[in-house]
């Protein structure tokens, strides 16, 4: 099968205008030693019919766990999608466009890009958002390689507090080899916090910035967040924040605990776990930052409509890109994640603000109900006793038995939990402060579990903590 | 309304209207209690000024929206470097099996042996397509493609003790991602000049920077072949070889891979690591601009280099493994899945004669349009040194520099005429080497019988233009232009906020 519909006698017709005998006169300028002599090797082309049975037996060879037995987080959060999110998004003026670089035939998607910025500046208390980054660890990249420039490339250390998720930190490492910053990760105190005398002992006139998880990659919060951004600040570091936005719902925003920029996923929002992608990297920043930030920016203008003065959208900034400032642009972005940032616009609007917060509200009572269960069996603690959190949580168990739960979930179609040290790909990330959540699972809840999901949850981590 | 504008989704916000209901009432009602498990000092004061609307205002504003952009859907959208082909629906019906949409990525890749099939299948094609020994599917778009090229690159030489290899050769018609890539990954960028020669890369101009910036510090050279010019680089193999020679790399941007499927491969005209586009050559949606997905392949010298996670075959089936040497992560997760299980879909819908059908079509449209166009719309370059006329590859860049010489008229007029007319404008200025360019790439999925209404469209804005050039500038049916861009640059108003007055632009001069 193929979509091209010129047939023969048009193919020669418009060869014959062309100049040309045959289509192989066309390729005078390929060395004659470059041109295959051979088909390609894939497959026979499929029709729809092959193509579903195709579709079907890879997707028989997986186990397959239902949305509500996924307690599992890590960067991707299993919430639903509405269906009206999937309709919209799915018109195809929106998904067969291109980045609108004229903006006369682009008004709508222009329009909901502006209002996808103004939903997270809204939940990240910031001044200013791009029109989206890959996924969130690149997006927390992007923020680091900003504060480079912010600092004009004076100061070369990154920190990270402890426990921010191990494949977000690897994704910054990857992007600093080039611009030669050295990333450390600081200790956490007994209670897996970050202590103000460790951040100021770290820090120094050769640090760029110190990035929060938040909450962080266990899922905790910290009540002094105030105090240790107010001590980045008087060191002239900046406060970078890896923000869950769904947390937006019930939380105060990290602008309010002192961020100077702010990027995270907005997955949560409208789109698919989809084994890992495409997601959707946010990045917003106060206002003295935006000419650093990279990434396409919509902004509002004036122009001709309907014949008389009005207002408009068009791509702003562009002096900061690649496409205009080519090696001295701030980034060498030029795709981004358009159709899952309208998605994550559309969900927002979909669900409102009272459904935003009872969401979110739910989200968190579901974790809460699940976390009482759980440390009532015995062997089963806290983590960090005593520590407040989201939607997860981190649990310690008995020696070498994190394993075997997460193996039995997935033999009763369960994903439960995942291990804070072991990576997606199944690789362990050892850091200084992996000692303390050696034997721990994090589990997370969304509005997608109830009563009966966790009662199974709680059983099956009886079952093998109890030895039964 | 008080202003002449598009209405904001915000601006339909009526006080306690309920969207949509995503969980029942059954479940909320003791919600109302958990907050106070967490301290006061957490928790938010002011309420998120999120709108409220009901579904049916929703689905009306954005399908307003949505009638307010242009797809390839909707029409002819010759956007040049971009590759704007028909997506088919095939690809985005099976892309939403919940399989594929419902797997969460901490699920353990040993239950999931399916997806290592498809990874494994699909680095195989790519291989084969390419012509390179190993394809890394992670890559989030062809951008970070580069950027984890220039990487690997890097940390290559490094494991050979040779960091001073600083330079990498970009020509001039390259797209802006290259030289940005490039620095990003901490290389300075050398320009060459091909504009004055022939448009492509020669040994003349390519020894002439190496000897300027000395064989010892070139790092390699980043080539678009086709280039963005729609030439193929005919001394490729020359400039291969020299930069062998000298120790450097060769870096293959794979834009322009849409004129070379089963027809040649950049791995025998000796590439050591390209990147390819997804949503260009495969036809993975643009999505207005993403997703996109950025798979690269390399010579195995370079494969101990590549990010992870990485597929390989075992006895037992396929795993993830990290290469010794890798780079590390390009992002989270497994690449950009959906469009990876896409582009796997369109390879099957359309087997190996299928991939060179849409190779040689490409190239038929897009000289039938310079046929057809170059007598008012001159290319450049349609004439090889020694005279002989010169074909394009799958788009091709025409020039209103004479046009306007003769009548002021310039690329940007006739793009908006274009746009006027009801197709979507062909890049323009782009590249930059072309005065006044229109940048065209027609691909293979478009009817004759709409080439020639396009053709006839742009030969009849060139009459208009040197008749009445004003009345060509009036555009009538397009509801919205004159779009200031300066304005926006001096105004920035880029988000809305409560008790923002409708259609006011925020303070000046930030």
């Amino acid at each position: 099968m193929t979509f091209v519909p010129n047939t023969a006698a048009q193919r020669a017709e418009m060869l014959r205008q062309i100049g040309v005998e045959r289509f192989e006169d066309l390729l005078v300028a390929i060395p004659p030693e470059l041109l295959m002599q051979r088909q390609l090797r894939v497959p026979e082309a499929h029709g729809e019919v092959e193509l579903a049975r195709a579709v079907e037996k890879l997707n028989a060879q997986n186990l397959h766990i239902p949305p509500n037995r996924v307690f599992a987080g890590g960067g991707a959060y299993m919430h639903h999608v509405p269906s009206v999110v999937d309709e919209l998004s799915s018109r195809g003026e929106f998904y067969t466009a291109y980045t609108p670089y004229q903006p006369e035939v682009s008004q709508g998607y222009l329009q909901s890009i502006y209002e996808y910025q103004s939903y997270i500046c809204m939940l990240t208390g910031m001044d200013i958002s791009n029109a989206s980054g890959y996924d969130g660890a690149t997006t927390l990249a992007d923020a680091v390689l900003m504060t480079n420039y912010v600092h004009k490339g004076k100061r070369s250390r990154v920190l990270f507090a402890p426990f921010v998720n191990a494949e977000f930190r690897n994704v910054v490492d990857t992007y600093c080899i080039g611009m030669e910053m050295r990333t450390e990760v600081l200790t956490a105190s007994e209670q897996g916090r970050l202590s103000p005398q460790t951040l100021r002992d770290a820090l120094s006139d050769d640090v760029a910035c110190v990035v929060f998880q938040y909450p962080d990659c266990l899922g905790y919060l910290d009540e002094d967040m105030e105090e240790l951004t107010a001590i980045v600040r008087e060191s002239g570091a900046l406060c970078i924040f890896s923000f869950y936005p769904f947390a937006a719902g019930l939380l105060k925003t990290p602008g309010e605990l002192g961020a100077d920029i702010v990027c995270g996923e907005a997955q949560c929002f409208g789109n698919y776990v989809n084994y890992g992608g495409p997601y959707c990297g946010f990045l917003a920043c106060r206002e003295q930052f935006v000419r650093v930030l990279p990434g396409r920016l919509i902004g509002r203008t004036v122009c001709e409509r309907d014949g008389s003065p009005g207002m408009g959208f068009v791509m702003t900034l562009q002096a900061r890109e690649q496409h205009i400032r080519r090696n001295k642009a701030m980034s060498n972005i030029c795709s981004n994640q358009a159709l899952l940032a309208l998605r994550a616009c559309i969900y927002l609007g979909s669900v409102g603000r009272n459904g935003f917060r009872q969401l979110a509200a739910l989200c968190h009572a579901n974790a809460m109900s699940a976390h009482e269960k759980l440390v009532n069996i015995t062997g089963v603690q806290d983590a960090f006793p005593g520590r407040h959190f989201f939607n997860e949580f981190t649990l310690r168990f008995p020696s070498s038995q994190a394993r075997q739960i997460r193996q039995r979930g997935l033999e009763q179609g369960m994903l439960v939990g995942i291990h804070p040290l072991v990576e997606s790909d199944g690789t362990l990330n050892s850091d200084s402060n992996a000692g303390m959540v050696e034997d721990c699972l994090t589990f997370a809840f969304t509005e997608m579990q109830d009563e009966a999901d966790s009662d199974a949850l709680a059983r099956l981590v009886w079952e093998v903590v109890s030895g039964s | 309304m008080a202003a002449n504008q598009s209405r904001l989704i915000f601006e339909y916000n009526v006080e306690n209207r309920h969207g949509t209901q995503v969980v029942g009432g059954m479940r909320s009602g003791r919600l109302e209690d958990y907050p106070r498990s967490l301290p006061q000092k957490l928790l938010r004061t002011e309420r998120l000024p999120l709108p409220q609307v009901s579904e049916l205002e929703l689905v009306r504003h954005y399908v307003r929206l949505s009638q307010d952009s242009f797809g390839i859907d909707t029409g002819f959208y010759p956007l040049g470097s971009c590759t704007m082909k028909y997506n088919p629906k095939a690809c985005e019906r099976y892309v939403k099996h919940p399989g594929f949409a419902n797997t969460h990525p901490q699920q353990p890749i040993e239950t999931l042996p399916g997806f290592l099939a498809m990874f494994a299948n699909l680095q195989d094609w790519l291989a084969d397509i390419t012509g390179m020994d190993r394809i890394s599917l992670t890559p989030a778009a062809g951008a970070q493609g580069e950027f984890a090229g220039m990487l690997i690159f890097k940390q290559y030489f490094a494991s050979r003790g040779e960091q001073q290899r600083r330079v990498m050769i970009v020509p001039d018609s390259a797209h802006g991602t290259n030289p940005a890539s490039a620095v990003l990954s901490g290389f300075t960028v050398a320009e060459v000049k091909c504009a004055d020669d022939d448009g492509i890369m020669n040994l003349e101009l390519l020894n002439a920077v190496i000897e300027k910036y000395g064989a010892e510090t070139i790092a390699g050279i980043m080539l678009t072949n086709p280039s963005t010019l729609g030439t193929f680089e005919k001394e490729i193999l020359a400039v291969s070889e020299r930069i062998h020679e000298i120790g450097a790399l060769l870096y293959y941007d794979g834009a322009n891979l849409n004129a070379l499927l089963g027809i040649a491969r950049p791995g025998d005209m000796g590439f050591d690591l390209i990147h390819i586009n997804t949503h260009k050559t495969l036809s993975t949606p643009h999505g207005g601009g993403g997703p996109g997905s950025g798979p690269i392949g390399v010579k195995e010298h370079l494969a101990p280099f590549l990010p992870h996670p990485h597929v390989r075959s075992t006895e037992n089936g396929y795993e993830f493994y990290r290469p010794e040497h890798s780079i590390g992560r390009m992002k989270l997760f497994h690449g950009q899945f959906g469009i990876l299980v896409r582009a796997w879909i369109y390879i099957l819908l359309h087997g190996p004669e299928g991939l060179r059908r849409i190779s040689e079509n490409a190239i038929v449209n897009a000289n039938y349009m310079q046929a057809r166009l170059k007598d008012s719309y001159p290319v450049r370059y349609d004439k090889w040194a020694d005279g002989t006329d010169r074909y394009c590859m799958h788009e091709f860049v025409a020039s209103c520099g004479r046009l306007k010489k003769e009548c002021g008229v310039t690329a940007k007029d006739i793009a908006k005429g274009l746009l006027n007319a009801g197709f979507h404008a062909p890049t323009t200025y782009f590249p930059l080497i072309i005065e006044e360019a229109l940048m065209m790439e027609p691909t293979e999925t478009e009817s004759k019988e709409l080439l020639d209404s396009f053709i006839d469209t742009m030969l009849e804005l060139h009459r208009q233009a040197r008749v009445n050039a004003e009345a060509l500038r009036e555009l009538p049916n397009l509801r919205i232009k004159g779009l200031d861009e300066t304005y926006a640059a001096r105004h920035i108003d880029v988000r809305w906020q409560p008790g923002m007055p409708e259609g006011s632009a925020a303070g000046e001069g930030m």
